[in-house]
């Protein structure tokens, strides 16, 4: 199982460098700076999904104590969280490129 | 010339800029290496709940995820009940209590597992419910109330093996002497997705007996 998933994505991830450098004529150079943006994204979707659960944690423990009513801390334990926290995380990071890629007003002028 | 204050806000905001890719970086290291080596195996393993089948006076199935509203259990708690009717039916006890999440009487977890038990053919006198309780906590309290006035102190706790982590030492701390039964234990032959499995449950144990313990509840 493990040779299989790792055969497949190695093989993937070499064509699609062949296919990129060679067919599509990309850069070699941008890869480490693509990777780097790649981190960038997985590291701010990681900010998002802890700093979601840990709000959802204190919101069910304060609903615990204010409402008088138990709510499960189980709620937590959904793939949601990490789906919508993905986009949020995706979204902020690749609002930020964005932004530091844009050649600012002053080097315009 | 910028100020001291300044010159410091411009080297957190570089420091926190820095942060995303090394977190990134420090995630992907933790994604392979919980998916693609036995660590989580380790971990689990290290923290598990020996097993320790031997007599005692009830044998005490936890609750796990409710049934649904046609009355269906749900895996977890279908596992768990046939492993305790399967101890009672060996003799190892002669009480066999079931603990439920019951919302309702159509998902009335217990009392569900309790009509199971008596179709594999255990007496209705040696079958108990406890329903009502929310937490792991509150179950060892729910069956503490049930068995604690017949005078049981020893019992055989049946759970799965991540939840084993913390409901072993929740009843120990309510004064019963436990025999842990986890249901399943930790595998090592497992794939990537089952190792990533492994490890959530581990971690999440691992987490909810920290609260426990911070909270004082053990």
């Amino acid at each position: 199982m493990t040779l299989l998933i790792v055969g497949i994505v190695g093989a993937t991830s070499l064509t699609s460098y062949v296919v990129g450098s060679r067919s599509l004529g990309l850069p070699t150079t941008d890869l480490s700076a693509a990777l780097k943006k790649m981190l960038d994204c997985i590291g701010t979707i990681l900010i998002f999904t802890v700093l979601n659960l840990a709000i959802g944690a204190a919101a069910i423990l304060g609903a615990r104590f204010l409402i008088g009513r138990f709510v499960s801390l189980y709620f937590l334990n959904d793939e949601t969280w990490v789906v919508l926290s993905a986009l949020q995380g995706l979204t902020w990071a690749l609002w930020r490129q964005a932004g530091r890629s844009r050649p600012s007003i002053s080097r315009r002028t | 010339m910028d100020s001291p204050l300044v010159c410091s806000l411009r080297t957190a905001r570089r420091t926190l800029a820095r942060m995303p890719p090394l977190l990134g970086l420090g995630i992907i290291v933790l994604f392979v290496v919980s998916a693609f080596t036995p660590m989580a195996n380790v971990l689990a393993e290290s923290v598990a709940v020996r097993p320790e089948v031997a007599p005692a006076d009830a044998i005490v199935v936890l609750a796990a995820g409710g049934a649904s509203s046609s009355g269906a259990l749900s895996d977890n708690s279908l596992r768990r009940a046939i492993y305790g009717i399967d101890l009672y039916l060996k003799g190892l006890a002669p009480l066999l209590v079931f603990s439920g999440n019951d919302p309702d009487a159509s998902r009335a977890e217990s009392r569900i597992r309790a009509h199971m038990a008596q179709e594999f053919g255990v007496s209705p006198q040696g079958v108990l419910t406890s329903s009502g309780a929310n937490t792991t906590r509150e179950e060892a309290a729910h069956v503490k109330g049930l068995l604690w006035p017949r005078g049981v102190r020893n019992i055989l706790l049946v759970t799965d093996a991540d939840h084993m982590i913390r409901a072993a030492p929740v009843f120990t701390h309510a004064g019963f002497r436990v025999f842990a039964v986890p249901v399943n234990e930790p595998e090592w032959d497992l794939g990537p997705g089952d190792r990533l499995d492994l490890l959530r449950g581990t971690l999440r144990e691992i987490v909810a007996l920290l609260y426990y313990k911070i909270a004082g509840y053990l």
